[in-house]
């Protein structure tokens, strides 16, 4: 009799997670999918070029931390150094290389150290330097130089340093598009509320790449890049986009996000103590102007505007997700107060709880579910028919939803030319879940088993680079 | 000897238009180039006479290859910058840099034809 | 209910029977969404290649309508062949009209003039006018904007009836359309009831480059204007245009205002050189508690540079605040005042700036 009562009490929970999980990511794909295409259609009528030459544009600072990034770092800031934006600085950050990144600046760039107030107040390792061209061509150019403390330390440090209104954190071997200033500055000129703006990030495996600069958008030839491609565009087009339009986006990538300096300042900058630092920030801005009762946006801009290199290896990749369920439980378990509280508005009734069950709990629903069906098969309570039939259903669901985030994706920005791409990417939809997901969700459950050992590392900052050369670490993405 | 002239200007017709207009005028040999990269491997190998260059193109923008063409390759071509942005500080700056002549679009054809033709002359 | 849930989980057969329905409905649409997406793949192909057999030509016809003079041989020539081309498909149309329009902001002069005629004479002005008849807002957003870029005046009172559409961003389309166009550019903004946003701001102080001051209307009437960013923006106007005379009004208002509007008001006094206001500025400095005032207040005394203001700064030199303190500092530079012996932080903050105002 017992038996039975908890085996209904897990086939009803069962039912409910999955009712939930379903409807929810139906509502996130359809609200994404019509706010994507209301943007567009406001984007053709937009007219960047009066931008550019206004005097109007709000001032931004790019920041850019780099750690033992001598091979590339040269290019990469001059790359940095010329997007198309009549207001900005950069500041790159040398978070205490044990490379030559410093002496290569220096010399690239014919810096001298020259005093400077540092404004801000986070506090970070300490400050050994801070440099400015004595040519003019690079007047924009700010280089700190300090000692190690990790990239959230550096970031920090790069805005004390800013006195912009804005603040754009990026990681220093993404290639940023040359238009990504005016339009991410969009949203923070049309609503005075809003707090922080996000871009997508897309993966930039097998794409050319010259100076800095993309040249040809291609698929990835390789395989764990092309499920990647399909993971991030159904976690950014489809995810977050309806997030931001339900002004309930938690997360802005760490590799391209713009945030209201002094917003940052009063929150008290990233923090140093998570590997989900860039998710922590935002809900921490988000949860400091809710108690104050304040109303604000946390905004998404659809464009492809910045492009990152995904892990290419078994290994790298399940570092990477490792670190992000890790992450993910930090946030989660540091703002717990969040959930379900009224005070919170959107993010504590909506974000938090999703992101609590669907995305934090989804894969032990998904370990336990599993063990918990094939012992009932064992013991013959539930029938193969029905096994069956429940998989394959969640199986075309899942297919659906990639088929339709591709669909987006082609009324909307088309970056992969051509109909054999698309039946690649198609082919990687129906693979995924055979392929990709299992390991996804092996990953994530092992980040949290180093959670209970202790294990705070950010794994090896290894990865294929753009050329020849090591870089430094993939950025934090979510998993959804 | 006939005079090389660089249009650099990712706008294709405005480029051609350009081209056609000085071609007309008979101020020389022109050369078109869409982007910074193309346009700095041009200068690289050979001598030009005149770059005419918009700011706002691929790879590297016009103040970027100005400051290539003075500093890197140590050159006083003339060079003239053909912008949108006409922002007080952006005309500073390519002074700065050692621009020959700043024309701000919209701008007239004629006029920079005859600018072209004073500044080869000289 | 939740028994009801229970039996119907416990009833095998129907379960699966949903399944499959599930199953097959989800299986289908995603076959459905593939085969929409290969063929907007196919057509986008297809139009690549009408595009790039199309594409040279016209470019060149383009350009030599810009430099041939308008009666000779090359224009009418250049104009025929365009209009050849555009009997083809609308697609064609638009691309030709796109690109007219986008040269047109690029030139002047002659070339300017006969961009212009090729728009009538192409009837492209007829096209751009029937899409103000669409039902679709962003058609007729559209044909507003390409009226607007091409100059055509005549039309404002057309685009007027649009400023009362229903959807949001068509009427933003026709305030900047008629900020370009209209007799009178600005005449608009007494109907305004919603935001203008400062995304709009920038836009319609980016058309008003190098009109004429006489057809703008005075700004300090709308200084008490309903709508707050109307208000911003016309103190933004005042000062963009040297309306010096409207300073006795700002004046005003720094007694009146919210103290966000008083932030606005002291920059926009600080830009104008009011010495007029520096007591009424120095009095609210010295009794708020609203930092932003304070720092604005500051960059008006280092602004302006008089001897009075010194009391003020020398105050906030020391203020727990850093930002007050690097204002003070700043403005203390700018008018020569020595406080540098002080203290280190202090003398940091000095070389700072000093270094910076150089450069």
């Amino acid at each position: 009799m017992n038996n039975e009562i908890i085996h209904s009490i897990g086939e009803v929970f069962f039912i409910f997670f999955s009712f939930g999980i379903v409807s929810s990511y139906l509502t996130l794909v359809f609200v994404s999918f019509f706010s994507v295409k209301k943007y567009m259609k406001k984007d053709r009528l937009t007219n960047y070029k009066d931008l550019l030459g206004s005097e109007m544009a709000p001032s931004i600072s790019l920041i850019a931390p780099a750690y033992n990034e001598g091979m590339t770092i040269v290019e990469n800031i001059k790359s940095m150094l010329s997007l198309e934006y009549n207001n900005y600085d950069v500041i790159v950050v040398n978070d205490g290389s044990k490379d030559d990144t410093l002496p290569k600046v220096i010399k690239a760039y014919d810096l001298e150290e020259v005093p400077f107030y540092v404004n801000g107040k986070v506090k970070t390792a300490s400050i050994r330097g801070i440099y400015k061209s004595r040519n003019k061509a690079f007047r924009k150019l700010t280089f700190i130089d300090k000692k190690n403390g990790g990239k959230a330390d550096a970031l920090n440090a790069g805005i004390n340093v800013s006195s912009s209104r804005l603040v754009t954190c990026i990681d220093v071997d993404c290639i940023i598009e040359n238009d990504a200033l005016q339009r991410m500055v969009k949203p923070f000129m049309e609503d005075a509320e809003t707090i922080a703006s996000g871009g997508v990030v897309r993966i930039a495996n097998s794409c050319v790449v010259e100076h800095g600069k993309l040249v040809k958008v291609n698929l990835p030839t390789n395989r764990l890049a092309r499920f990647q491609v399909l993971e991030y565009l159904r976690a950014f087009l489809m995810s977050r986009m309806a997030w931001a339009k339900m002004n309930g986006l938690l997360l802005i990538s760490g590799a391209f996000g713009m945030f209201d300096r002094k917003l940052v300042l009063r929150a008290g900058g990233y923090n140093t103590d998570t590997v989900g630092e860039d998710m922590e920030l935002v809900v921490r801005m988000r949860s400091l102007l809710d108690k104050e009762n304040k109303k604000y946006k946390v905004n998404l801009i659809p464009d492809p505007l910045c492009w990152t290199e995904g892990p290419t290896t078994n290994k790298v990749l399940g570092k990477q997700r490792n670190r992000w369920a890790r992450g993910t439980f930090e946030v989660l378990k540091e703002h717990r107060k969040v959930f379900l509280n009224p005070k919170y508005k959107v993010m504590g009734i909506l974000s938090y709880p999703f992101w609590l069950f669907f995305e934090w709990l989804a894969p032990f629903v998904e370990g336990f579910g599993l063990i918990y069906t094939f012992s009932h098969l064992f013991f013959g309570t539930i029938s193969w028919k029905y096994f069956l039939g429940f998989t394959i259903l969640v199986y075309f669901f899942s297919l659906f939803i990639s088929t339709f985030t591709l669909y987006t994706e082609e009324i909307s920005f088309h970056k992969y030319k051509g109909v054999k791409s698309q039946l690649k990417l198609f082919l990687a939809a129906v693979l995924e879940p055979f392929i990709f997901h299992p390991r996804n969700t092996w990953w994530s459950l092992k980040g949290h088993w180093d959670l209970l050992k202790g294990i705070k590392s950010w794994g090896e900052m290894t990865r294929e680079g753009f050329a020849q050369n090591t870089k430094s670490v993939p950025t934090y993405q979510p998993q959804s | 000897m006939e005079n090389r002239i660089l249009i650099c200007e990712d706008d294709e017709v405005l480029s051609s238009m350009i081209q056609f207009k000085l071609n007309k005028d008979k101020l020389g040999n022109i050369e078109r180039v869409t982007n910074g990269k193309d346009a700095r491997e041009k200068l690289l190998a050979g001598d030009f006479d005149l770059v005419i260059s918009d700011i706002h193109m691929p790879f590297f923008s016009g103040m970027q290859l100005l400051e290539m063409v003075r500093k890197e390759m140590n050159k006083d071509t003339a060079f003239i910058i053909l912008s949108a942005e006409g922002l007080e500080s952006t005309v500073l700056e390519a002074f700065d840099l050692g621009v020959t002549d700043f024309l701000t679009k919209p701008f007239s054809p004629g006029e920079l034809s005859m600018r072209v033709k004073r500044l080869l002359a000289a | 209910m939740m028994a009801s849930i229970y039996d119907m989980i416990k009833d095998e057969d129907a379960m699966i029977v949903a399944f499959a329905l599930f199953s097959i409905l989800f299986c289908l649409l995603s076959l459905a969404l593939l085969s929409l997406i290969i063929i907007s793949k196919i057509k986008r192909n297809k139009n690549e290649s009408v595009k790039n057999e199309f594409w040279p030509k016209s470019q060149k016809a383009l350009a030599l309508i810009t430099i041939a003079p308008m009666d000779s041989m090359e224009y009418k020539k250049s104009i025929f062949f365009l209009k050849k081309m555009m009997e083809q498909s609308r697609k064609v149309v638009q691309w030709v009209l796109d690109e007219i329009v986008k040269q047109q902001a690029n030139l002047s002069g002659e070339s300017k003039t006969n961009l212009l005629q090729a728009y009538k004479v192409l009837k492209l002005k007829e096209y751009s006018l029937k899409k103000l008849k669409s039902r679709r807002w962003n058609v007729v957003a559209s044909g507003i904007q390409e009226l607007e870029r091409m100059e055509q005046h005549d039309c404002e009172q057309r685009i007027r009836k649009f400023l009362h559409a229903k959807n949001k961003d068509l009427r933003k389309t026709a305030r900047l359309a008629l900020a370009s166009l209209a007799e009178k550019p600005l005449d608009f903004l007494e109907h305004v009831r919603e935001e203008v946003n400062e995304w709009e701001q920038m836009s319609i102080k980016y058309r008003l480059r190098g009109k004429r001051k006489d057809n703008l209307p005075d700004f300090s009437g709308y200084y008490l204007h309903s709508e707050p960013s109307v208000v911003r923006f016309s103190i933004s106007m005042s000062v963009y245009f040297n309306c010096f005379e409207h300073i006795p009004q700002l004046i005003d208002l720094l007694a009146t205002g919210a103290e966000d509007l008083q932030v606005t008001v002291i920059e926009a006094l600080s830009k104008l050189e009011a010495f007029q206001a520096i007591e009424a500025i120095e009095t609210l400095a010295s009794e708020t508690d609203h930092q932003p005032i304070v720092c604005a207040a500051l960059k008006f005394l280092g602004n302006v540079g008089c001897s009075e203001g010194h009391h003020v700064i020398e105050r906030f030199i020391h203020d727990e605040d850093v930002e007050v303190r690097m204002e003070a500092v700043n403005a203390a530079i700018r008018l020569d005042l020595d406080f540098s012996d002080e203290n280190n932080d202090l003398r940091r903050m000095y070389a700072h700036h000093q270094n910076h105002l150089i450069s």
